[in-house]
């Protein structure tokens, strides 16, 4: 039970894309405005809608949730190009495809649905988790219920992860598979996470009587901490999606590899993986320490004659279209001139 | 007279005979013996002093043994004709056949720039950072000290460059 595809029609950056994802690991790069977010948005909401028995938001409610555009209207979200007033998103699983259409002139949420039965029943115990690229778990305190209240503007990936994050971790022993990955995130941190009254702690690792509160923790280690959570309390299991945008946001180099190697770890366990990314680092550090049984995806987004242009390939390097990797290119022609001129 | 100097697979020049010293080739090199290494070349080009080693191949960065007995090779055959050069150009080692051309000789060493050259030959430039970050670190104690400058080129940025006839295929 996975995300297979996505088609999407006059849609924010989109004039057409259709792209299919792997089960594994699909890693979005481009150059800032390509729709790297956008895609993994849609996804996102798509994922959550399923629920819609149970959280009462179907798919083109959540879109606008987590888009935010003003007065909640869907239709902000058809491309602003002359001529075009149609958008169409359709999100494929394995047996079936979950379609919405609305205009530039359709209010709030009254889009078109199809699909969203068959979707439910597939995708209604999925767990799906956005880690949006800005911390939020120091900021956890009442911010749920600002949102709610839309005292603040936030999107509802921030208050998301809020509500995952403070999921009870599970009763009883750590399985093996479990204690691997937080043996390696609290070798980063240093540290557990705790909740209490609604605010995030770190425990420092030999330390039990202290407890760290998360604003005075660094913000990468805020990061890996919330990942450390997440495995903890059972939301990031087989048979669930994760969707992470810019993972290297505040993360020193030097850990890089140890949240490749959990990510390659996690989609080996069964976890669709989605990330977009900036860093040369995370993407060459994925296709470096891939292993046989590793499914890894690269999508490319590009501009090109003012249209948003797609390729994908498995292996980093390969792509012709790679905005990360000629930048280090310009970058190391620019340091030859300097000497050579 | 033009000239040229073919080194792995490349064709560098053409050159002014006068603007070229061929290190690899002089008779002052050969006459010290074995145990010292050296560059391909060394040419005064536009001003400024290049000591120009060729490869036709490195390792990859992730065979950490290669890549480090690359490095430190390559750093040897720079770091002995600095010396080498220098200790003719101060008339330390008599250059009797006259190999150092005297436009070397003649340049004024308080201003003129000097700037090591590692060219290989069919290396795409993506692969050429991890080579130039470590030569440079190895070679910092020459850099500082001569106030030199480190450069690796790929076929394509030498030929950019002027350094090359023709490119041949790699």
């Amino acid at each position: 039970m996975t995300l297979k595809g996505i088609y999407l029609e006059n849609l924010t950056v989109f004039e057409k894309m259709e792209i299919e994802f792997c089960d594994g690991i699909n890693v979005f790069v481009g150059e800032n405005g390509t729709g790297k977010t956008h895609i993994m948005k849609l996804l996102y909401a798509a994922c959550q809608a399923a629920q819609v028995k149970t959280t009462a938001v179907d798919f083109p409610q959540k879109i606008v949730k987590v888009f935010r555009p003003d007065d909640f209207n869907i239709g902000r979200l058809v491309s602003r190009k002359v001529g075009n007033s149609n958008s169409r998103i359709h999100i494929a699983s394995d047996t079936n495809t979950l379609k919405v259409s609305f205009e530039r002139r359709t209010k709030r949420w009254e889009a078109n649905v199809t699909g969203m039965q068959a979707w439910e029943k597939q995708f209604e115990n999925l767990t799906s988790t956005f880690i949006p690229a800005k911390e939020m778990l120091s900021n956890s305190r009442n911010l749920i219920q600002a949102i709610d209240k839309g005292n603040v503007d936030f999107d509802d990936t921030y208050k998301d992860i809020i509500s995952a994050a403070s999921v009870d971790v599970s009763r009883g022993p750590d399985n093996e598979r479990k204690k691997k990955y937080l043996k390696r995130l609290q070798t980063i941190t240093q540290g557990k996470v705790k909740i209490e009254k609604e605010k995030f702690y770190l425990l420092p690792t030999g330390q039990p009587q202290s407890k760290l509160e998360f604003q005075l923790v660094a913000e990468g280690f805020r990061k890996i901490a919330l990942l450390w959570q997440l495995i903890k309390n059972g939301t990031l299991e087989k048979g669930s999606v994760l969707f992470w945008d810019e993972p290297e946001a505040n993360i020193n180099p030097q850990n890089i590899p140890a949240i490749v190697d959990l990510l390659l770890d996690l989609q080996e366990d069964g976890v669709q993986i989605f990330i977009a990314t900036h860093d040369y680092f995370i993407a060459k550090y994925l296709d470096a320490r891939k292993r046989e049984s590793s499914k890894l995806l690269y999508h490319a987004l590009y501009k090109s004659d003012d249209t948003i242009h797609y390729e994908c390939e498995k292996a980093f390097m390969l792509l012709e279209n790679n905005s990360i990797s000629r930048q280090s290119v310009d970058l190391y022609k620019e340091e030859v001139e300097k000497v050579m001129k | 007279m033009s000239v040229t100097i073919s080194e792995s697979g490349l064709c560098f020049g053409e050159f002014e005979e006068s603007n070229l010293f061929y290190v690899e080739q002089s008779n002052v090199y050969k006459s010290l013996g074995s145990g010292i290494c050296t560059i391909e070349f060394a040419l005064y080009n536009n001003g400024d002093i290049l000591m120009i080693e060729a490869k036709s191949s490195s390792p990859k960065p992730n065979n950490q043994d290669d890549f480090d007995s690359f490095i430190n090779e390559t750093y040897d055959k720079f770091a002995h004709s600095i010396d080498l050069y220098f200790s003719i150009v101060l008339k330390r080692i008599e250059d009797s056949e006259n190999d150092m051309p005297d436009s070397f000789k003649a340049a004024n060493y308080s201003t003129i720039k000097i700037k090591l050259l590692l060219v290989i030959n069919g290396h795409k430039i993506e692969w050429l950072s991890p080579i130039s970050d470590a030569l440079k670190r190895k070679l910092k104690r020459q850099t500082q000290i001569w106030l030199l400058e480190v450069v690796v080129l790929n076929h394509e940025l030498a030929e950019k460059y002027g350094l090359l006839k023709l490119h041949p295929k790699p």
